[in-house]
């Protein structure tokens, strides 16, 4: 019987990431896939990145994962979101190539040590005394094996809906995972429905891009790895922009039982961050218009996605869709629309290594758990495979928390609230967004990120030399003062700012003022750009940081407070029934984690801390 | 069942001490029935270890081979009563004496005297009121004055709850405005008359401020020092505030001689009244230490009225006092206008702008009535605090509410500037936050929630 120190199950965002981390940190590793032609394939829109997610995949890049690499490796155009919303809320989103990201994945995978890859389909997780101790696949194949990361994305037991059509299928075109859904059941798990949507794909030559809005690729240097040399890249292959309009409004309207969003088969809750068209029309009736983003599929693909037209209406009904939009008038659909319902685990199960309460070894990554979104996938796979290396090594658990990265927010949320539509990342989840900065995810995390055996030496004292520079520079600009005859005086005058007394000021007191930019006050060509705007920012933003860090301080000493693991929640009398339901349900780690989870009311928390501090 | 924090057994006389004829002592706590039973003898010869709960018994209280009191004795067992302990409530007839003594056989039972509130901490501790409630409750045990404790009871119905959740609920869809785009870069929704309405939030929360400094002075009282040259009529002026109809609460003996303090209620506001050493130089060492407390009086007073003889001229001493920086609100009170005046306004000059004056007659008492009035409107910042207007905040609370206030100001003047949307967005998700923590909720979903419901977002 062969075995691994732990298996993956999904190649998918989770999985592959999941996998990487694993071998990565030295134990032996096996990705299970269905298809090994379909690893870390993006089924939704080939986009990676943009408000909240954008910040985990450099926070995945600056912990030594590859989800950057990879997409700066398959990048055909990339732009700066947020640009007029404040600098601490700058955001990239990339349109990758979908087959060359998944190529470049399929490389990296197969060139990483202590990996092996195996096409097959798992179809029971062995459990024994409340240990995971192997795998079966439905091939025959059994593998022995510790921890075993399922991270099968919207396989299990999903369905894909168009019209009146219900089929059972993983994703269109490959089929459901049945057994594995069963398995998981039997285990005992929580689990529900949720579902989500596709829009239709149309061939590049059919449409007239000529009288659309076009968004061009960023003229700067971009890409989201802080490890690879950022660039321009040729504008060869722009989003176009286009509108919905009244006509293709009525024609939703007049058929919306024709969708399986109304006509009674979609039975779980889709994500209202993603709604369909259909959802779309029927929630918000008075806007006469919706944005539709045509994006490249790639270099060697003539498929362009419809993004903004998520729907699961019938083929000729969406044709009528498509065809009302201007640009897409004569549109050749080569994939239609469709909606997919699966089955999640309820992830308030799991621990924040997202190990599964119960169940040794059995960790869980991606959609399984009830997010949509790579980034968000890739995220808790990294989390999930490191954990289960540490497990098989010994080594203590690997906890993100919310101070310290989107990534930690993201999981602290699923494992303490649960969810109950498809989970997305958005920065107004995070209460300290301005400290967890895309721009520094590199100076939060390349420690943590090379002391778990992640992050490579070289790239951690690259990081290290960023985080230096920058200090130097800041105490550069705080001993430094300037006084009333200093020549910086008329710069002051004409910024329309206070001119300098006497006492002078030093030239960071000087930064503060929202009109001074640092090139006014020193010559930036002596600094790398990724230095100096890193300085601006933490100069322009201080007062907000110093208040974010006190907060962080505050949240730190509620997590200090430890829960015991046999907690019995049943027998504290004091707090009410449904505190004590909610409290078992979750099995919050720590104090500040009981005290996020929603519905557990403050009479109950005060008890509780009472009782943790007897 | 018993709390889980493992606890004695506590009495108290759980009425206020006063000339009624009942009173009553409470115990509470595991060896609550048991003590009782120690000293209980009914008629009818019944064993209150074995009644129902919620039950009432008739028979006395005998401690040492004496009949202390005829008593009605309610056994009220947990988790059903407010401290979610086992209860007994002793019901005694015999006045105010009666009462002290079966507290004393009670305490020599077993039980401990209760700290002030202690009742209420044990019914939160054992998770039977929130803490909110807790602090209420609390208040109405402090509360002086009548007008304190209906105040205290409508919070406890939850009014400031109810005003924090709206106000929450504002902010909420505020924010969700301003987060959409940033969430949403790609939707182009564009925001006007955000300024305003964060405006009329910071109003909004102002007001609750002044309402709950209102409350302050309700639950905590006001304290005046009446000041002024000997023979000026200051205890004349001290009794006419006191007069009968006026309800003296308690007399409080002053701290030195050379200061009385006295507590009144004026128009249901429990007042403090210092009536300080004449304010002479100090020439002899004992006088020296008399004005040194009077001044000590002075600085702890909300309000300071400066009474002059209307009917001799001004002197010095009058004149040094109208000239002194007081440092607190003054009032000049010109007394004894029953007498033919000898002084003119005028002749307080300019002190008179800056000042309120009122001519009264501690003697006869006319424009007493004027000067009390006066003496509300201000302290209660031109209106007088009704039920309506008080809030009853604890210090915590007090400070979140500044807190909530400085945050949506904050957002405001960096909206005012231009500042850029995640600054202005991080004074409102402040503001959302400590109004959560107002309600001892946790809020972030909320926004979220705004956000789609007004939002057509997402690709």
């Amino acid at each position: 019987m062969k075995h691994y120190d732990v298996v993956v199950i999904g190649a998918g965002h989770a999985g592959c990431e999941a996998a990487y981390a694993a071998a990565k940190l030295g134990v032996s590793t096996a990705l299970v896939t269905i298809n090994l032609s379909e690893i870390g394939k993006m089924p939704c829109n080939p986009a990676i990145g943009g408000p909240g997610k954008s910040q985990i995949v450099r926070e995945i890049d600056a912990l030594g994962g590859m989800m950057g690499r990879v997409t700066d490796a398959s990048t055909l155009n990339i732009r700066l979101l947020n640009t007029s919303k404040g600098r601490a809320m700058q955001v990239r989103r990339a349109q990758a190539d979908r087959d060359a990201y998944k190529l470049h994945w399929k490389k990296t995978l197969e060139n990483t040590d202590h990996l092996d890859l195996i096409e097959g389909m798992a179809e029971e997780i062995v459990v024994s005394d409340h240990r995971v101790v192997g795998v079966r696949l439905r091939e025959g194949l059994e593998i022995r094996t510790s921890a075993v990361i399922v991270a099968s994305g919207t396989f299990l037991n999903g369905e894909v809906l168009i019209g009146n059509l219900v089929y059972p299928a993983g994703r269109t075109g490959e089929p459901p995972s049945i057994g594995l859904a069963r398995c998981l059941r039997d285990l005992g798990l929580r689990m529900s429905r949720l579902k989500t949507g596709t829009t239709p794909r149309v061939n590049r030559r059919s449409i007239d891009t000529s009288e659309l809005e076009r968004q061009h690729t960023s003229a700067v240097p971009l890409g989201f790895s802080f490890w690879r040399e950022q660039r321009v890249l040729p504008d060869d292959y722009p989003v176009y922009v286009s509108y919905t309009n009244e006509a293709t409004h009525a024609v939703i309207r007049n058929n919306l039982s024709l969708t399986p969003n109304f006509n009674g088969l979609i039975t779980s809750e889709g994500p209202r961050h993603c709604p369909s068209l259909e959802a779309k029309i029927v929630k918000f009736p008075d806007r006469t218009s919706h944005k539709v983003f045509l994006e490249p599929e790639g270099r060697d693909s003539a498929e362009v996605y419809l993004q903004g037209i998520y729907t699961a209406f019938p083929p000729d009904i969406q044709d009528r869709i498509v065809h009302s939009i201007r640009g897409l008038e004569h549109a050749q659909i080569e994939r239609y629309g469709y909606d997919i319902q699966y089955d999640y685990i309820d992830p308030t199960q799991l621990s924040p290594t997202l190990e599964l309460s119960g169940i040794e070894g059995l960790y869980l990554a991606g959609q399984v758990n009830g997010t949509t979104g790579y980034e968000e996938a890739a995220g808790q796979g990294l989390v999930a495979g490191v954990n289960a290396a540490r497990s098989v090594l010994g080594d203590p658990p690997f906890v993100i928390s919310r101070t310290q990265a989107f990534i930690g927010v993201m999981i602290d949320d699923l494992v303490t609230k649960g969810v109950t539509e498809p989970y997305r990342m958005l920065p107004s989840r995070a209460e300290y967004r301005i400290t967890l900065r895309e721009s520094n995810a590199d100076l939060r995390l390349a420690g943590i990120g090379h002391d778990i055996g992640l992050l490579e030496d070289p790239l951690y004292e690259q990081a290290m030399a960023r985080k230096e520079a920058i200090e130097k520079l800041l105490l550069h600009l705080k001993n430094e003062r300037i006084g009333s005859r200093h020549p910086l005086n008329k710069a002051l005058a004409i910024r329309g700012t206070p001119v300098l007394t006497d006492n002078g000021a030093s030239l960071y007191e000087l930064l503060r003022r929202p009109p001074v930019r640092l090139s006014d006050l020193i010559s930036s060509d002596d600094y790398p750009e990724d230095v100096l705007t890193e300085v601006e920012i933490e100069a322009k933003y201080s007062g907000y940081l110093e208040q974010q860090e006190r907060e962080i301080e505050r949240l730190r000493r509620m997590e200090r407070l430890l829960i015991p693991e046999e907690m019995d929640y049943a027998a504290l009398e004091s707090l009410s029934i449904e505190g004590r339901d909610l409290l078992s349900r979750v099995r919050p780690r720590t104090f500040g984690q009981a005290s996020r989870i929603p519905g557990v009311a403050q009479a109950d928390l005060s008890m509780l801390a009472i009782i943790l501090r007897q | 069942m018993h709390g889980v924090i493992p606890s004695d057994t506590i009495a108290a006389i759980s009425t206020p001490i006063g000339e009624g004829g009942i009173g009553i002592v409470r115990l509470s706590g595991p060896d609550a029935i048991e003590i009782a039973h120690r000293l209980f003898r009914s008629p009818r010869r019944v064993d209150i270890r074995g009644v129902p709960t919620h039950t009432i018994h008739y028979g006395h209280v005998l401690f040492n081979g004496e009949t202390i009191d005829e008593v009605l004795l309610s056994v009220m067992r947990a988790p059903g009563t407010y401290t979610r302990e086992d209860v007994v409530e002793i019901n005694c007839h015999g006045g105010i004496v009666a009462v002290r003594l079966v507290l004393d056989a009670v305490l020599a039972s077993g039980a401990r005297l209760a700290e002030r509130g202690e009742f209420t901490k044990r019914a939160f501790l054992n998770g039977r009121i929130s803490l909110d409630q807790a602090s209420s409750v609390l208040n109405i045990v402090r509360a002086r004055t009548k007008l304190g404790l209906e105040v205290a009871v409508d919070q406890l119905g939850g009014r400031f709850s109810e005003q924090i959740a709206l106000l929450r609920e504002q902010i909420a869809s505020l924010l969700a405005r301003i987060e959409v785009q940033i969430d949403y870069p790609d939707e182009d929704i564009e925001q006007q008359g955000l300024l305003a309405e964060i405006g009329q939030l910071a109003v909004r929360v102002e007001r609750l401020l002044t309402a709950s400094s209102h409350g302050k002075v309700l639950l905590e009282g006001l304290t005046i020092a009446i000041v002024g040259r000997p023979n000026v009529g200051k205890s004349t002026l001290l009794n006419a505030l006191l007069s009968e109809e006026r309800a003296i609460v308690t007399e409080v003996p002053g701290t030195t001689r050379d200061t009385v303090e006295e507590i009144a209620v004026l128009g249901g506001v429990p007042v403090r009244l210092i009536d300080t050493a004449g304010m002479r130089q100090p020439g002899d060492p004992v006088e020296a230490e008399g004005v040194r407390r009077s001044q000590e009086a002075m600085k702890r007073s909300d309000l300071i009225l400066l009474i002059l003889d209307r009917s001799c001229e001004l002197s010095a001493e009058d004149m040094s006092l109208l000239q002194r920086e007081w440092d607190r609100p003054l009032f000049i009170v010109l007394n004894k206008i029953d007498l033919p005046a000898a002084v003119r306004r005028s002749a307080i000059g300019s002190r008179a702008e800056a000042h309120p004056v009122f001519e009264i007659s501690g003697k006869t008492g006319e424009g007493i009535d004027r000067l009390e009035q006066g003496i509300l409107d201000r302290l209660l910042g031109g209106e007088i605090a009704g039920r309506s207007s008080a809030l009853l905040l604890d210090v915590w609370e007090r400070d979140l509410l500044r807190r909530l206030h400085e945050s949506l100001s904050r957002a405001g003047g960096v909206l005012e500037q231009g500042a850029s949307v995640d600054i202005i967005a991080e004074g409102l998700r402040a503001a959302h936050r400590i109004a959560g923590e107002l309600q001892g909720i946790d809020a972030d979903e909320e926004v979220l929630d705004q956000l789609f419901r007004r939002f057509c977002v997402g690709k």
